[in-house]
């Protein structure tokens, strides 16, 4: 059982424990996947023309609503960027590691880490077959290597899904925080970020 | 979503004259929002932006999710157009893949 871990230090902080080095390593990559983002493919896949055959509507919509979604995404993958940031340092480490970040940043994390899983599994054409019949034998065939990395992320946002579906209690805390001389990541994250919810 | 507007005044007493055009907006057809599946985002991703952006039960939740994954699309709420739009915009900004319709009555 994977050790990973979602946890509220308290009413401010979140804490990712239990990040082996490949999971680390994912993380990593994610900024550099969400580079893809504005691929054409990509896009194509995120932004459907909301009414088929109405396209005056269609065109109004990539100008006013795509512009607004695609900023949000931008703007979540900058917060987990900077939260990400520290396991720079643990580049080739073994021992599992520890991430805190503001607790305001988890929606971020939630949009950056599935639009991430979304560019891997679109830009290598992953089918529901390709979870059941795919191995990890060949680190050079293209799709057993996209299919590594969005496994390591499924984990990751599953552990998230979790971690948002307890009610406070549940989540308990996490009193193993290793403090550290560096502050933790600004909340830099936008309103906006929560604009599903109701 | 279509109001019913101002009932106009009427020589009849007991009588509200509505426009026929603002009935028909009233009355106007609904709206479904669509969900389609794919193969990329999680089922227990699905469930909980349900339950988010609708105010779902984990149940009722569950339910569209289902479908969406055994079917292949389902239709996850109906009424105006305005509000339909404003859905499809907030599950698109889950990354799900959502289309409205106008409803088959």
């Amino acid at each position: 059982m994977s050790p990973l871990r979602f946890t509220r230090v308290d009413d401010d902080r979140v804490s990712l424990s239990g990040i082996d080095a490949v999971t680390a390593a994912c993380l990593r990559e994610v900024p550099k996947i969400l580079e893809r983002a504005k691929d054409a493919p990509i896009r194509e896949r995120l932004f459907l023309d909301p009414v088929r055959g109405d396209d005056r509507f269609n065109e109004d919509w990539r100008e006013t609503i795509v512009p607004e979604i695609e900023h949000l995404f931008a703007s979540a993958g900058e917060t987990l960027a900077k939260d990400i940031a520290p396991l720079a340092k643990f580049r080739g480490a073994l021992s599992f590691r520890q991430l805190v970040f503001p607790s305001s940043h988890v929606e971020a994390w939630l949009r950056a880490l599935n639009l991430a899983r979304i560019i891997l599994g679109t830009t290598a054409k992953v089918t529901e077959e390709d979870y059941r019949t795919v191995e990890f034998a060949d680190p050079k065939d293209k799709k057993q290597r996209a299919m590594f990395r969005l496994h390591y992320l499924t984990n990751t946002v599953g552990y998230l899904i979790d971690f948002l579906s307890q009610g406070p209690e549940e989540a308990g805390t996490d009193e193993s925080v290793e403090e550290t001389d560096e502050p933790p990541p600004s909340d830099t994250s936008e309103k906006d970020d929560r604009g599903g919810e109701i | 979503m279509a109001g019913v507007g101002n009932p106009t005044e009427t020589t009849r007493p007991g009588v509200i004259d509505i426009p026929e055009s603002e009935t028909e907006d009233a009355l106007e057809t609904p709206w479904n929002v669509i969900v389609h599946n794919d193969p990329i985002n999680l089922m227990s991703y699905v469930t909980m932006v349900f339950q988010r952006v609708f105010g779902y039960s984990q149940e009722r939740a569950q339910m569209h999710m289902l479908e969406v994954h055994f079917k292949g699309r389902s239709i996850v709420w109906s009424g105006g157009r305005e509000r339909a739009e404003m859905y499809a915009h907030q599950l698109q900004s889950y990354q799900l893949m959502a289309m409205i319709e106008k409803a088959e009555l």
